[in-house]
């Protein structure tokens, strides 16, 4: 089934389905980053907010989530059992929050924000491949809701460089999104997936060692608890970014959940609200979230996280999560 | 006997005549050994009985059929002919062997053979006598008898002829006298060319009524009674016997080498002698060179073989040699040539256009040129060392080993050696690459590359190049021997052909069996090798 | 050295050309480390270039690019310390068993003296289960006894990595599996980095370490490596008891499924690649599906 994107994305957020992401904050770092500030929460779904006990929140390199995050320049999880624990999380959990994620944003070994995430019952995977002393990927740190046997084979996975999604990612250093999991044949892990129905996998490099990503984190979204309403996934073409502010980026993928069905355009044109959102990231160069009032979104969308996704010294990719 | 040990002696029996290539006699093992009798019995009719009938019948249409075809060297051989060509060069070959024993016979020997040979002499004088007086008999009988018979038929015959003369006298007169009738236009010209057509008819008629006494007159002239042919026979065979008796005596008593030997040996004391009465320095000096002379003259004698004439088994002997000559020469040139061009493309490359060109080369055209080539080696032949050598060797000294014989012998290497070039060539070149594998993870140096795998893995293919190369140099040698006179069985093809005595068709064909039977037997030989080296059992094809 | 980076493939790519002389990668960036004594098997597809792989390794067939180190060394020809076993028994017909382990061990033990050369040969046709049949002809052994023979002929090398190519391809299941324990047995005592090519799911969960699966030619790679936490030496009955077996079996096998219909798809793009001018092959990552046939 084929469909335009502007067309899926007129009708995605009529009957929105619940998403895996439960709340979603952006930490940026301060003008002589020496500290991360938190910008931005959103929560979705039934998750309502806890008043903020401070005005300000922001933590050290190290302290914290977020700090640690910066400080490995890794993804950090937090399970289930230690959810509790978090210091500051602002969220009040009506639902159990079954883990938080911490990504950091690098541009070269420069911090520009960490994104942290909360994820909660349903069906969906964030891995975290590392390359161990073979040169192969394996995982390091996950965390799956439900996928029991999907989680014990991939404890015994190992990808070499350029195999599987992991392996893609690392070898290029740029993110990947795989749609369509069920029948793609990129994904090669497909056992395990039969009951849950992963749909889409989105493969994001993270940190710089050696001209290489220092971890691939590796989120699976499945239809129906998918991590995003809407995720797309633009890459920037280099030229426009060296010149010019304004980046001409070109729409490579983009995942629609809802209903199940997928649809894909490639190298269209983005119509003007995204061109306004990634124009934002681009100079802001930093993660960045807008809500529906703030800025022009698809109508029924509440908000939209913006993650830039730098190789070298170039923005190369944008990744966009809407909810 | 137990019953493995049956089984044993079964299956090695089986296994022997399957490698000998008798795979024919397969089922007459088993039956003897009582292995489902049917099927043994169905399968004998088959492959053995049903061959064995089918050559019979050739044989008799061959009988049958042979008689009727007359050439100028008389009818063509019907098989009993051909056996007793067989039996006829046969007994010739006995007899030469019983004549050189003779010559190399001396003392206590030659006098007992000289006692046994007159004494057989004595008595088939005799008998030829006898045979001889009974075939005079017999002549006078059968001519007397065919003068009987001829007698009314040349009557009659002379009866019909001159009447038929005289009815020709008349119809003549009548031509004329219708002749002188339509030139005085008193008679038609259509009576007179009928007289005329009548006439030749008749003419025609009377002469074929002639003929057909005169055939019956010969027939029975040519057909005189079997008695007088089997008389006949009998008489030469006899006196043959007693010609070769004679013959032995001869040598046994003036042409023995023996007493050749103590005649020069005599002369030589007599020279002794001579030399110690001698007075004068001449004398002496004369005296001492006859010793010396004498001496050598019997040391000379001493050493002399029986001159035998060429016999068919002798024949044999001597085209089995070139044969096997050439065919070593051929396999020492094309197994390392053919190596090196399985194992290298270059030397391939090199190679190919001079097989190619060479192999279709017809074996008169080589004949011919290696004629000339070991001609221009050998000036001299009866004193080459070379060949002196060969004479002196005890076994094959007797053959008669001289440059006819090398160039035939090279003319048989040269055709045999294409075959076993192009199959070893092939051999080694399609070696299993997974041997060659085993090889290259071994590190195998060159020579045990090539001792330990490629040629062993060949070996089939070099012996089955081998064996065409085989059956080709026979083929080649026997016209080779034929065109050039080099002694051998092609030789005696062609002086049976060149002589035209009646026996020569049938010895000509009794040759060619022998040439092919020992085809055979060669052809056996090399798949008895071929399997012998072949390492999976059963490549070979037969 | 680096025992953990025994032995390297890097980037590993063999192209041959094809009809038309373009040059078509049948493994591309082939990429795998093996453990010093480690048995990794290699499952895919028939035809995904397994083989070609391994017949690189042991240096019979020339790589086109990439690298491949052993023990610290480039590899650059065939050699005595990878040795190799093939699907045949490849033994050389006209020698005996004995002889055929002999032609090895004289080349590798060429110091040693006669008499220890022999006892060694004994030795090794022993543990193969041959003490009985050193003198006998290939010709005159089952598919199985030839293939013990090549057992003992390569490991007889002590090798410094062995490469089986689906050495008990073709025996039936019975004598498979009494080879695999006799292969096992040796392997756990002289600890002999090993890469086995199969087909057989079971026989690469039982005898290895690691499976490595190779996704679909043309440009075949490692699709995924699956660690085989099995200890070490195995029985085969609690490996088949293990709660977890099935689940590495289903893993292979969802493996093979999905490159067999990998396989459909690429046959139509392949085939267009071979016929067209040279045109950009592009991955399917986002290929859109087939259109359904219209009611017929
Ligand atoms: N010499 C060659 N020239 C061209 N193509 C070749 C050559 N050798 C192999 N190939 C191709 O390479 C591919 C891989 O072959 P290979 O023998 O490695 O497969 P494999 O995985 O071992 O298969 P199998 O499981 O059947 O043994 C095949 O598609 C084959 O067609
Ligand atoms: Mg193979």
């Amino acid at each position: 089934m084929i469909m335009s994107p502007s067309e899926t994305i007129s009708t995605l957020f009529d009957s929105p389905k619940e998403t895996l992401v439960r709340y979603v904050e952006v930490w940026t770092p301060n003008e002589d980053a020496t500290r991360l500030t938190l910008v931005a929460t959103q929560v979705t779904g039934p998750i309502t907010r806890k008043k903020p006990k401070h005005k300000v929140v922001s933590v050290a390199k190290g302290a914290g989530l977020a700090g640690t995050a910066w400080q490995q320049k890794a993804v950090s999880i937090v399970h289930r059992d230690d959810v509790g624990q978090l210091d500051r999380i602002n969220v009040r959990s009506d639902h159990d929050l079954t883990a938080v994620l911490a990504i950091p944003v690098f541009f070269q070994q420069e911090i520009r924000g960490v994104v942290v995430i909360g994820l909660g019952d349903g069906f969906g995977a964030a891995e975290i491949w590392t390359r161990d002393d073979r040169d192969e990927l394996a995982v390091s740190a996950s965390h799956y809701a439900g996928l029991e046997s999907f989680e014990f084979i991939t404890r015994y996975t190992r990808f070499p460089k350029g195999a599987g999604v992991p392996g893609r990612v690392w070898q290029s250093g740029l993110p990947y999104l795989l749609q369509k999991l069920g029948h793609s044949d990129s994904f090669i892990r497909s056992f395990g997936n039969d009951e849950a129905e992963i749909g889409a996998a989105i493969g994001l490099p993270i940190g710089h060692e050696r001209g290489f990503p220092a971890s691939v984190l590796l989120l699976l979204s499945s239809t129906a608890t998918p991590i995003a309403s809407l995720t797309e996934l633009w890459e920037c073409e280099q030229s426009a970014v060296v010149d010019a502010g304004m980046p001409v980026a070109r729409l490579i993928g983009v995942t629609r959940i809802a209903g199940g069905s997928v649809s894909v355009g490639s190298g269209s044109s983005p119509e003007a609200w995204q061109s306004e959102l990634l124009q934002k990231t681009e100079s802001a160069g930093q993660p960045l979230l807008v809500t529906a009032e703030e800025a022009e979104l698809p109508t029924g969308a509440k908000f939209n996280l913006s993650i830039p996704l730098f190789k070298n010294d170039v923005l190369r990719n944008v990744l966009n999560l809407m909810f | 006997m137990s019953e493995s040990t049956t089984d044993k002696i079964k299956y090695g029996l089986l296994k022997t005549i399957d490698i000998s290539g008798f795979k024919v006699f397969d089922p007459v093992v088993r039956l003897l050994f009582g292995e489902e009798p049917t099927k043994q019995a169905v399968d004998i009719v088959k492959y053995l009985v049903t061959p064995i009938v089918f050559v019979l019948l050739c044989m008799a249409l061959w009988t049958v059929i042979a008689p009727r075809h007359k050439t100028k060297s008389g009818e063509v051989p019907t098989p009993t002919e051909v056996w007793a060509a067989a039996v006829v060069n046969d007994t010739l070959n006995e007899r030469e062997d019983e004549k050189e024993t003779d010559f190399a016979l001396s003392g206590e020997g030659r006098e007992d053979a000289i006692m046994e040979v007159s004494a057989a002499l004595i008595i088939k004088e005799a008998e030829s006598v006898e045979l001889k007086s009974d075939l005079l008999q017999i002549e006078k009988d059968v001519k007397a008898e065919i003068t009987g018979k001829i007698a009314p038929l040349q009557e009659a015959y002379d009866r019909l002829s001159q009447k038929n003369r005289m009815i020709k006298a008349e119809r003549e007169t009548n031509i004329h006298s219708l002749a002188e009738g339509v030139a005085s236009k008193k008679a038609a010209s259509a009576d007179l060319l009928q007289a005329i057509r009548d006439d030749k008819a008749a003419t025609e008629a009377g002469r074929d009524a002639e003929k057909l006494i005169k055939e019956e007159i010969n027939e029975v002239r040519n057909n005189p009674p079997k008695a007088l042919k089997n008389a006949q026979l009998a008489s030469n065979a006899v006196a043959n016997e007693a010609g070769h008796l004679s013959k032995r005596l001869d040598y046994l008593k003036t042409g023995n080498r023996s007493l050749k030997v103590t005649e020069a040996e005599d002369k030589t004391v007599a020279a002794l002698q001579k030399l110690e009465d001698a007075s004068t320095p001449a004398a002496v000096l004369a005296a001492a060179k006859l010793v010396v002379g004498g001496e050598e003259t019997a040391e000379r004698i001493a050493e002399q073989r029986y001159p035998r004439t060429a016999t068919i088994w002798f024949q044999v002997k001597r085209s089995l040699f070139t044969v096997f000559i050439g065919f070593i020469m051929a396999a020492v040139i094309a197994i390392p040539v053919g190596i090196m061009c399985g194992l290298n493309k270059v030397v391939m490359a090199c190679l190919t256009p001079i097989i190619s060109i060479f192999k279709p080369v017809s074996p008169v055209v080589w004949l011919l040129i290696f004629q000339i080539v070991v001609g221009a080696f050998f000036p001299d032949p009866e004193n080459h060392p070379l060949f002196t050598f060969f004479a002196s060797l005890p076994l094959v000294g007797g053959l008669g080993i001289n440059p006819a014989l090398v160039f035939s012998a090279c003319t048989v290497a040269i055709c045999a050696v294409w075959p076993a070039l192009v199959n070893t060539a092939l051999g080694v070149s399609s070696i299993d690459q997974d041997h060659m594998n085993v090889a290259r993870v071994l590190r195998l140096s060159l020579w045990s590359r090539l001792f330990k795998i490629i040629i062993p893995s060949s070996l089939p293919l070099v012996f089955a190049g081998l064996r065409i190369s085989l059956g080709v140099g026979w083929m080649v040698l026997i016209a080779a021997e034929a065109l050039s006179s080099s002694d051998g069985l092609g030789k005696f093809v062609w002086d049976e052909y060149q002589n035209g005595s009646s026996h020569s068709f049938a010895n000509i064909i009794f040759a060619c069996f022998v040439v092919g039977i020992i085809g055979f037997f060669l052809d056996r030989i090399m798949i008895l090798l071929q399997r012998s080296v072949s390492f999976d059992d059963g490549a070979a094809v037969v | 050295m680096n025992e953990n980076r025994y032995v390297e493939i890097a980037n590993l790519t063999k192209a041959y050309p094809n009809p038309f002389g373009q040059d078509i990668a049948v493994v591309k960036d082939f990429n795998l480390i093996l453990r010093k004594g480690e048995i990794v098997s290699v499952i895919g597809h028939s035809g995904c270039g397994k083989s070609t792989v391994l017949t690189m390794l042991a240096g019979l067939n020339p790589i086109t690019s990439g690298s491949l180190i052993v023990d610290g060394r480039e590899v650059a020809g065939p050699g005595p310390d990878r040795a190799v076993v093939f699907q045949s028994p490849c033994l050389l017909p006209w020698m005996t068993s004995f002889e055929n382990v002999m032609l090895g061990i004289n080349q590798v033990y060429s110091h040693g003296t006669k008499v220890e050369r022999k006892q060694i040969c004994e030795y090794y046709l022993s543990i193969v289960g041959l003490a009985d049949s050193m003198h006998k002809y290939p010709r005159e052994m089952s598919g199985g006894m030839q293939q013990r023979v090549g057992i003992a002929r390569a490991i007889a090398l002590k090798p410094r990595m062995l490469l089986l190519d689906e050495p008990f391809g073709r025996l039936d299941s019975l004598t498979r599996m009494d080879l695999q324990d006799v292969i096992l047995e040796i392997l756990d005592r002289e600890r002999v980095t090993t890469m086995l090519i199969t087909h057989d799911v079971d026989e690469a969960i039982y005898m290895s370490d690691r499976v490595c699966m190779m996704t679909n030619g043309p440009e075949a790679t490692v699709g995924q490596v699956l660690k085989i936490p099995f200890a070490r030496p195995r029985v085969r009955s609690e490996v088949l008891d293990h709660a977890h077996y099935y689940d590495f079996r289903a893993c292979l096998l969802s493996f093979l499924q999905k490159q067999e219909h990998r396989k459909a798809a690429h046959v139509a793009s392949f085939s267009k690649k071979l016929l067209d001018a040279p045109v950009e092959f592009v991955e399917d990552t986002v290929k859109e599906p087939a259109k359904e046939p219209v009611g017929v």
